[in-house]
């Protein structure tokens, strides 16, 4: 299979790590250090739904994150990601946001959501030109990461949907809900 | 910030200076009253040796500014490190760092930032006072702290530069799918409850 991305990015990782787990592609973007751990891998998994696309990505290991309107160039959504720490930010055409969670949040996840809600507050006013997203082919490596950062959506105990809340939403959050139990 | 006119004996706020020093003149009461608290604090009880004005320059309030206050937190997360990576805790110097964070607390104004300040302060203490048998080990415990005390740093370092964090706390529940709660932010309940409205078909 060729090594293809399956989204555009705003800045180019270390290397990509590609996973592909009962039929889902899922790129690991990694970094040597985020700002004060070694060993960064941050997932991102195109979701081909009725009507276009989703992307999940993880923030602080139990937040799954679903950009339900994501902006698409060359049929790929685009990424950025916050410095020092490489949050992935999928670039919206709809900032709204709702978090859904079965339980209350620990210290540690609460300022973690704190700081994704607020990047995505910021996002509203910043202007993406497209020119800046590149593919990232030549990074990609057919190989899986370490076990212990692979991508479990059923680790989920929040989810933050970004963009309209529709039906897709919906459905997403219930088979998050529906595996967790 | 502030009107200094309206208390003379306020120090002209300055950008540049990590630290305002307030004069003994000017009163509790009085600062209390005006838009430089909640920023106050009395200078003495966060370590003179720890500032970067000798003792004398001081004999009323300590006003530290997002700078000041990131940069004392770096140092907090450092020597948190330092207890990670390098040597544990001991007792005094446990206790010695979660005062100091009691101190630093004081001067965050976000709650949620705060309570996250506040919880590696218990983590901390939780550390050196940790029994036998218990669930978590001293160190991870710390790295808790450790991992805690950065989150707190990168919040505090968009609040320098001017950033208004968001708060989560102010999110309010608007729904539930399947036992879990859906949360939104309060200025966009209507929107959001159409948008449920559209879901279910209603």
């Amino acid at each position: 299979m060729p090594r293809e991305e399956i989204v555009l990015v705003s800045d180019k990782p270390v290397r990509v790590h590609e996973e592909i787990k009962d039929g889902k592609v899922i790129h690991y973007f990694y970094w040597h250090f985020d700002l004060y751990k070694p060993y960064d891998y941050e997932p991102v998994n195109v979701r081909e739904i009725e009507g276009g696309v989703q992307v999940l990505t993880r923030v602080h290991w139990t937040g799954l994150v679903l950009w339900n309107s994501p902006r698409v160039l060359e049929g790929k959504p685009l990424v950025t990601f916050v410095g020092g720490v490489h949050t992935p930010i999928i670039i919206s055409e709809n900032w709204d946001y709702y978090v859904v969670s079965r339980e209350e949040l620990d210290i540690a996840e609460k300022l973690a959501l704190k700081f994704l809600l607020t990047f995505i507050e910021l996002m509203k006013l910043h202007p993406w030109p497209e020119e800046i997203f590149k593919d990232y082919g030549d990074l990609i490596v057919e190989e899986p990461p370490p076990p212990e950062y692979e991508f479990d959506p059923s680790h989920g105990k929040y989810v933050v949907i970004v963009g309209v809340w529709d039906e897709r939403a919906e459905n997403f959050v219930e088979e998050v809900a529906e595996k967790a139990e | 910030m502030g009107n200094s006119s309206t208390y003379t004996s306020v120090a002209p706020y300055s950008p540049s200076r990590d630290i305002i020093v307030v004069g003994g003149e000017a009163s509790l009461e009085g600062l209390y009253a005006s838009t430089l608290t909640p920023l106050v604090y009395t200078g003495r009880s966060l370590g003179a040796d720890k500032l970067s004005v000798e003792p004398e320059e001081y004999v009323g309030f300590i006003l530290l500014t997002q700078r000041a206050l990131l940069e004392r937190w770096e140092g907090v997360v450092s020597r948190l490190a330092e207890f990670s990576r390098v040597r544990a805790p001991t007792s005094l110097s446990a206790l010695k760092l979660s005062n100091y964070i009691a101190s630093l607390a004081q001067h965050i104004d976000d709650e949620e930032v705060r309570e996250g300040a506040l919880a590696v302060r218990s983590l901390l203490r939780e550390a050196v006072s940790v029994q036998a048998g218990r669930a978590e080990s001293p160190r991870q415990l710390i790295n808790r702290a450790l991992h805690v005390s950065l989150l707190v740093l990168e919040l505090l370092k968009l609040q320098e530069k001017g950033v208004r964090l968001v708060k989560v706390g102010d999110l309010e529940e608007i729904g539930e799918v399947k036992g879990w709660k859906i949360y939104a932010p309060r200025r966009d309940r209507a929107r959001q409850r159409q948008a449920r409205k559209s879901t279910r078909g209603d």
